[in-house]
């Protein structure tokens, strides 16, 4: 500031205040320069004042998506964002692939039509959730003894999918030849076919005497029934075999 | 116009977001905030007073205090506003209004009192925008958000003796712009006369 700027106003901390604060007082006793500050302190002031709604609208929008953002105060770009999120395709696609796999494998996995790696983990999974599918090939081996007898069965599946939706899937009819065995325990093969081993004579066992009070019976009841004949009826008969 | 006893109702309804609250409290703040921004940054004024209003939301839970405390709690986080703002564009200050273009818009008049008396609001803070921007900010905090030395001391981070510095440092450099802004315009006015047939 130039020396002689500072001549231009005598300024005092008082006054200074005065002129701050809008206290400035009669003009005319104020020195040179203070009457043009207070001016334009003025004005600053009624800048204060002035009431500008212009922005009301949206910034109190934005500090009620800050305070209630669940109460419909979100800004109006942030429910466009979320309408578009729910609207994504991407979820369906998702849940329907996820569906046909389910179908599609659980289907292969119920005809047992699924390679042995595969097949095994499956039907493991599946019996602990209480449903039988087959066991891949390796438990197909002939049996090493000559079946005597072969059943042939036909198995339908129902399989309940983990999504959550029932969807009753009948496999196709699959012709097993199962080996029965060869004679049901206990008996064991015999060169003439199934011998049935007699059971072994168990020594008997001997059992401590237990002392046991038992009541006596309580006496029979006897019911008599006394049928007595009508008079009138026997008066009659006799009657009859007089006038006879 | 104050909210005097009023505010702390509007302050709990502002709380829970309610709209007739947070306008009120709109009503009440906003032009002196925005004042004191169109004086520190005149080109993101508004940008920043919706800042400093969601920052404000955001801490309203936080708050504790009456109706002075709130308004000094309100220009802290203007000040911090601007002072993030002068960061992200550097050390320079932010949008400097020249002095020559602010002695093309004060309106002439005979006198210098006369030409200061008719400023306008607009005018008036782009001459505080001239100041250095501590004198500037000091005086805004003291004159537009109307807040007592110690208060603006707490908010600009220095003594109140510091502040007081500023504040007479501020009004002397107001002094000598506003002579030098008048005298340009009598010299502008003689030079029209002359320049006239």
């Amino acid at each position: 500031m130039a020396p002689n700027d500072m001549s231009r106003i005598k300024l005092d901390p008082r006054l200074a205040e005065r002129l701050i604060e809008g206290r400035a007082g009669d003009q005319a006793e104020l020195p040179p320069g203070a009457t043009e500050v207070a001016h334009v302190l003025e004005a600053a002031r009624r800048a204060a004042t002035e009431g500008d709604d212009s922005a009301m609208a949206t910034t109190v929008a934005a500090m009620r998506a800050v305070l209630a953002p669940g109460d419909g105060a979100a800004p109006a770009a942030l429910p466009a964002a979320a309408r578009q999120w729910v609207r994504s395709p991407l979820p369906r696609a998702a849940a329907a692939l996820a569906a046909g796999l389910t179908v599609l494998f659980g289907g292969l996995a119920a005809a047992g039509a699924l390679p042995a790696a595969a097949q095994k983990p499956v039907a493991d999974l599946a019996s602990h959730i209480g449903i039988q599918l087959p066991e891949p090939a390796t438990s197909e081996k002939p049996s090493e003894k000559p079946a005597e007898a072969a059943t042939t069965t036909t198995s339908t599946t129902s399989t309940t999918l983990p999504t959550g939706v029932t969807t009753p899937t009948t496999a196709p009819t699959s012709e097993t030849t199962v080996t029965a065995p060869a004679c049901p325990p206990p008996s064991y093969e015999g060169p003439n076919g199934c011998v049935t081993p007699l059971p072994i004579p168990t020594p008997p066992t001997t059992v401590p005497p237990t002392t046991t009070t038992t009541k006596p019976p309580p006496p029979p009841t006897t019911t008599t029934t006394t049928t007595v004949p009508q008079a009138s009826n026997q008066g009659g008969a006799r009657r009859s075999i007089d006038n006879g | 116009m104050a909210l005097g006893e009023q505010f702390s109702d509007v302050l709990a309804a502002a709380r829970t977001g309610a709209p007739w609250a947070l306008e009120r409290l709109y009503r009440e703040f906003y032009p002196s905030v925005l004042a004191f921004l169109r004086a520190r940054a005149p080109t993101e004024a508004e940008d920043l007073a919706s800042e400093v209003f969601i920052a404000v939301a955001e801490g309203l839970g936080r708050f504790e205090g009456d109706e002075d405390g709130f308004r000094s709690w309100l220009f802290t986080i203007t000040y911090r506003q601007v002072g993030q703002l002068r960061r992200r564009i550097g050390r320079r200050r932010t949008d400097p209004f020249p002095v020559d273009e602010v002695d093309e818009r004060v309106p002439p008049g005979n006198a210098e009192s006369d030409a200061m008396a008719a400023i306008s609001t607009q005018e008036a803070l782009e001459l505080i925008a001239t100041l250095p921007p501590a004198q500037g900010e000091v005086l805004l905090l003291r004159v537009v958000a109307d807040l007592p030395v110690d208060e603006v001391a707490a908010i600009v981070g220095k003594r109140p003796t510091a502040v007081r510095a500023l504040q007479h440092r501020a009004i002397v450099g107001l002094a000598r712009r506003a002579r030098d802004q008048s005298g340009t315009d009598e010299s502008v006015k003689e030079e029209k006369s002359e320049s006239s047939p």
